[in-house]
């Protein structure tokens, strides 16, 4: 698979390499010109060379006929795809963060536990201290957000809860917490009757829901 | 006849006399019956709510060290043995601390008494083992009594049964007060005739009570010595028996009778006076130390052992000899007893609070909430959010480090005031609090000294300058002089702290320097009214007036509110409302009140999180560079110095990752002090930090932020190894679309696809904003199940469309 647009970036920021694969770049430059593209950005338009579908005979063929083969690769199907009009940043390595969120502290996970089975058994205010003091070890501990959140729903504290997912949301760290963070989000705004926050809750979701 | 008919009258007017008599006093009687029974039956005592600290927690992985550990168990007033055969009692042997607690009753749940094998890391505890298993791993210790809420009668006392009681107290108070209290019926015919006789004639004032008497007296009259008065004490004591059992009668006295003062505070009943003189639970008391406790029933301010120590002495062998004499000890542990010193405690913690200053804070918020005979006569529990850790630990470095400045220079700083606030910044406790130096007088600096800030405000000028995303951290800003007009002011020209311009200067630099020409001309672009609008989101609800120099810092605060501003930069723009509270329980345990998280997102993650850079830059290399001589860098704090006009007011601003801490030096009438916050205010927050468990400020990277290399000179995108490349946080709509060519060739000159379809998302984002804060799997929490039960149905109403309730996914539910 030949990336033609790769070429045509170093044409237009190293011309000397435009020399080196000059007609393939000028196919690319024909295509897609690196006039609309700005100084030090990739050009919008790329070539893809794509596999064609397999060939298969016909069924009506006879079989008794010496055939010869099709080449494996017929013409390349030429496609276009936009792409960034700016350089999307580059790669560099994020800072990693020991995230203290409990999860080197054994008690941390019973006080969890404990939680859940107060959740469940409706004990909402026992349940809220125990979580607190969860996030008094695990301060950063997405869990406990979400449990707290959880609970304010239940108490039907919709600022509270919205505050609490937020939070959550911060320190989480997957597509699936977060989408689980906005859909709290998205209740505790039916509880504050705040249509606008429910059309945005909805709007992450659609978008983190493509991403698992 | 007449005599036999004078005689007749005269006998029915004694008759009448005696009936009338008799009907008077079944009269009178009966009232006293009443009034007997109602306060016996009633509500005996008015008991102050007792503040206590916050219980230290014992866990696998507690972020304590030894030293802390050491600490809180010497503030608890346990006793370092070789055993820790008793409650009360510790063994250190190498890093592991044996501990036998006292247990306590926090009212929602108890903890038991029970040993614990406690092995110490370098800055944690590594393992817990107890001799009571706990469901959640989890052994607490009881917490310190900060203090009380007083009466107006300043009586204070801890209530106990006579159950818990321990038997030679009652045995020595018996044989010294009253030997016959188990078989009179309250009243000593020969100690009363002796008490008439004695006040009648003139002598010596003398005793004699018995213990029934000695209750009523203390329990229901005035201490007048009149025969009235004892004829009453008499009567009312002979209906305490009646309707009283002998126990009853014993655990009333043991709560009610006096044993000392504390100032203004009478300390009433055994349990409290245990804990006045020796700093012990009445159960852990030894038996010459019980046997001082009775003595001082005849006279708590004559043998006060402090004042006349060699009177207290003789008074608690007289005891100790009473013991022997009726057989209740034996001559052993007599003389065992009475070569032992008196062992009371170098200075009295039960009555005054050993914590005023944070008390002070605690009883203005329940003034708001409580009424005032609610909280000096209910007996409530409030347990609080002090750490008596930190709290000793400000307490201590405060006081010299202030005496050492004030040695400096005695003229200008003697009698220089300060304050002292410290919070957990990811929760918004209080953890400790001082409100000046010397002895509390009611006014506290922490809360009442509201003074100009100076330079702490400037994180607001430039947070609102990285948040509009026009400026990043090293966007080139302008230090020129600047005057400013309008308004019906004349004009303002601001100037630096070093009288120069500095031109043009990076932005987070500029911070760093505290530069104020920079910090105003980015101040009035950004517009005065959005500084005031992030002032109000930091917690600050003052009227502000919109004057220029706001943004210099002239406006008025608390070492408080400058604290609540504070916190929110140290928990990412999040605001947790500051409370010193945990919970408020009644006298039978109930739960009155529950102080739970409260919070807030008050400023944008992602500019908040440039600004902490920022802030650490100023310690790195700015106005809190000397901090690193005395704390490892590796802590990579953050915070700012503030300094007012003509030096009148010294601050200092900072955090870890567990502590935000705020300093303020100054002299209560205002005269300069001549120290800037660096100066002054610095080298405080530094002692006070160093001597804490400190953890290194690693504030989580919103998604819309990115690392990356930046060209300083030109502020194009660069990689590592270019000159004059630095590494940065931005926020996503900021980073620079152009690369230097150094860069350009770095980034992208060995790699074949530098645009590939692997790289950009559907949102033409590149992908690695998700995956490059990736935890290892074993610290990653479970991810959604699709499990039904995994899931909570939500009594709400039906979605629109589907019709059906919301149901959420509980990825959290995994977890364990």
């Amino acid at each position: 698979m030949i990336r033609a647009y790769e070429m045509m970036n170093h044409t237009c920021v190293k011309p000397q390499l435009l020399l080196k694969s000059a007609p393939l770049a000028l196919a690319v430059i024909f295509l897609g010109g690196c006039q609309a593209t700005p100084r030090n950005t990739p050009a919008l338009t790329t070539v893809i060379t794509t596999r064609p579908a397999d060939i298969t005979p016909p069924s009506n063929i006879e079989s008794d006929v010496k055939r010869t083969p099709l080449p494996e690769y017929a013409e390349p199907a030429i496609t276009t795809k936009k792409l960034p009009s700016k350089i999307p940043p580059p790669h560099v390595v994020q800072p990693k963060v020991n995230l203290r969120d409990g999860s080197n502290i054994p008690a941390f996970g019973m006080l969890i536990e404990k939680a859940q089975q107060q959740v469940q058994a409706n004990q909402l205010d026992a349940a809220e201290q125990t979580l607190i003091q969860a996030q008094r070890m695990a301060p950063q501990s997405a869990t406990v957000y979400a449990y707290l959140s959880e609970v304010a729903i239940k108490k039907r504290q919709g600022s509270n809860a919205e505050a609490m997912a937020r939070k959550g949301l911060m320190l989480s760290n997957s597509a699936k917490q977060k989408y689980a963070f906005w859909q709290l989000i998205s209740i505790s705004a039916e509880l504050q009757n705040n249509a606008a926050l429910a059309g945005q809750a909805k709007s992450q979701m659609q978008q983190l829901a493509k991403q698992f | 006849m007449k005599f036999s008919r004078g005689f007749a009258f005269i006998s029915l007017i004694i008759v009448l006399l005696l009936i009338v008599g008799f009907v008077a006093l079944g009269i009178y009687t009966i009232r006293l019956d009443n009034v007997v029974r109602a306060k016996f039956e009633g509500k005996r005592w008015e008991i102050p709510a007792k503040v206590f600290a916050r219980p230290l927690e014992v866990f696998n992985g507690a972020h304590i060290t030894k030293a802390n550990l050491t600490q809180e168990l010497k503030l608890l007033n346990y006793k370092k043995s070789d055993a820790y055969q008793s409650p009360g009692t510790y063994v250190e042997k190498g890093n592991v601390t044996y501990i036998h607690t006292r247990g306590f009753d926090f009212g929602d749940s108890n903890e038991p008494e029970q040993v614990l094998e406690v092995t110490m890391g370098q800055n944690q505890v590594l393992d817990v083992r107890s001799t009571k298993q706990t469901g959640t791993g989890i052994a607490r210790l009881e917490p310190i009594t900060v203090g009380g809420i007083y009466p107006r009668h300043n009586e204070d006392r801890v209530l106990i049964q006579l159950a818990k009681v321990p038997q030679p107290l009652i045995d020595a108070l018996i044989a010294t007060e009253d030997r016959q209290f188990y078989f009179h019926k309250g009243v000593s015919p020969r100690g009363l005739a002796r008490a008439i006789v004695s006040n009648i004639s003139g002598g010596a004032r003398q005793g004699g009570s018995t213990l029934t008497q000695q209750l009523v007296k203390n329990f229901y009259l005035t201490p007048e010595r009149t025969i009235k008065r004892k004829a009453n004490e008499a009567l009312m004591a002979i209906l305490v028996e009646l309707h009283y059992s002998k126990n009853d009668i014993l655990e009333a006295y043991l709560n009610e009778v006096n044993l000392g003062q504390n100032g203004n505070h009478s300390i009433n009943g055994f349990g409290l006076a245990s804990q006045f003189y020796f700093g012990q639970p009445l159960r852990e008391l030894k038996l010459h130390q019980m046997a001082f406790l009775v003595g001082l029933v005849k006279g708590p301010s004559l043998y006060n052992p402090w004042r006349n120590p060699e009177l207290a002495l003789e008074r608690r062998n007289t005891v100790l000899h009473n013991m022997l004499v009726t057989g209740k000890i034996d001559q052993k542990e007599y003389d065992d007893a009475i070569n032992t010193k008196l062992n009371v405690i170098k200075k009295p913690t039960a009555g005054r609070s050993l914590f005023p200053d944070f008390l002070d804070v605690v009883r203005r918020q329940l003034k708001e909430e409580y009424q005032e005979a609610d909280l000096t006569g209910e007996g409530l529990r409030i347990f609080t959010t002090l750490d008596p850790i930190v709290q000793t630990s400000a307490t201590d470095a405060f006081d010299s480090t202030l005496n050492q400045l004030i040695k400096q220079n005695p003229k200008k700083l003697s009698g220089m005031q300060g304050a002292v606030t410290i919070a957990n910044p990811e929760n918004g406790e209080l953890l400790a609090v001082v409100g000046g130096s010397g002895l509390f007088t009611g006014f506290n600096r922490a809360v009442d000294a509201k003074r100009q800030v100076g330079s702490l405000l400037k994180p607001i000028v430039y947070y609102n300058a990285l948040q509009s995303q026009r400026y990043s951290l090293i966007s080139p800003i302008s230090d020129e002089p600047i005057t400013i007009n309008g308004m019906g002011m004349k004009d303002w020209s601001p100037k630096n702290y070093d009288g120069r311009s500095h031109g043009i200067v990076p932005l987070s630099y500029a911070l760093a320097h505290s530069y104020n020409l920079a910090t105003v001309r980015l101040g009035w672009e950004m517009g005065i009214p959005s500084f005031i609008n992030t002032m109000h989101s930091l917690g600050i609800e003052d009227d502000i007036k919109p004057y220029p120099a706001i943004l210099l810092g002239a406006v008025n605060l608390s070492p408080m509110q400058v604290l609540g501003m504070y916190q929110v930069y140290a928990a990412n723009g999040f605001r947790y409302a500051p409370r010193s509270i945990r919970s408020v329980v009644d006298s039978k345990g109930n739960p009155l009140q529950r102080y739970g998280l409260n919070v807030r997102q008050s400023l944008d993650p992602g500019a908040v999180y440039l600004l902490n850079n920022a802030l650490q830059q100023v310690m790195s290399s700015g106005t809190g560079a000397s901090a690193y001589r005395t704390l490892p860098a590796s802590l990579k704090l953050a915070g700012k110095s503030g300094t007012t006009n003509d030096a009148r007011d010294s601050w200092f601003a900072g955090y870890s990752g567990n502590y935000v801490a705020v300093v303020w030096l100054g002299h209560d009438d205002n005269r300069p002090i001549g120290l800037t916050g660096s100066g002054g205010a610095l080298p405080i927050w530094v002692n006070i930090m160093k001597q804490l468990n400190l953890t290194p400020v690693e504030p989580i990277q919103p998604s819309n932020v990115q690392w990356q290399w930046i060209d300083q000179a030109s502020g194009k995108l660069s990689a590592q190894g270019c000159p004059g490349a630095t590494y940065i946080p931005m926020l996503s709509g900021t980073i620079p679309s152009e690369a230097t060519d150094c860069g350009m060739m770095a980034i992208y000159g060995n790699q074949s696809a530098p645009y590939g379809d692997s790289q950009v998302d559907e949102f033409g984002e590149p992908i690695y904003q998700q995956y490059a804060r990736r935890l290892p799997e074993t610290r990653r929490l479970p991810e959604p199940s699709n499990d039904a039960q995994a899931s909570i149905t939500l009594e709400l109403p039906p979605d629109k469309e589907t019709g059906r309730p919301p149901v959420v996914k509980r990825f959290w539910s995994g977890e364990n």
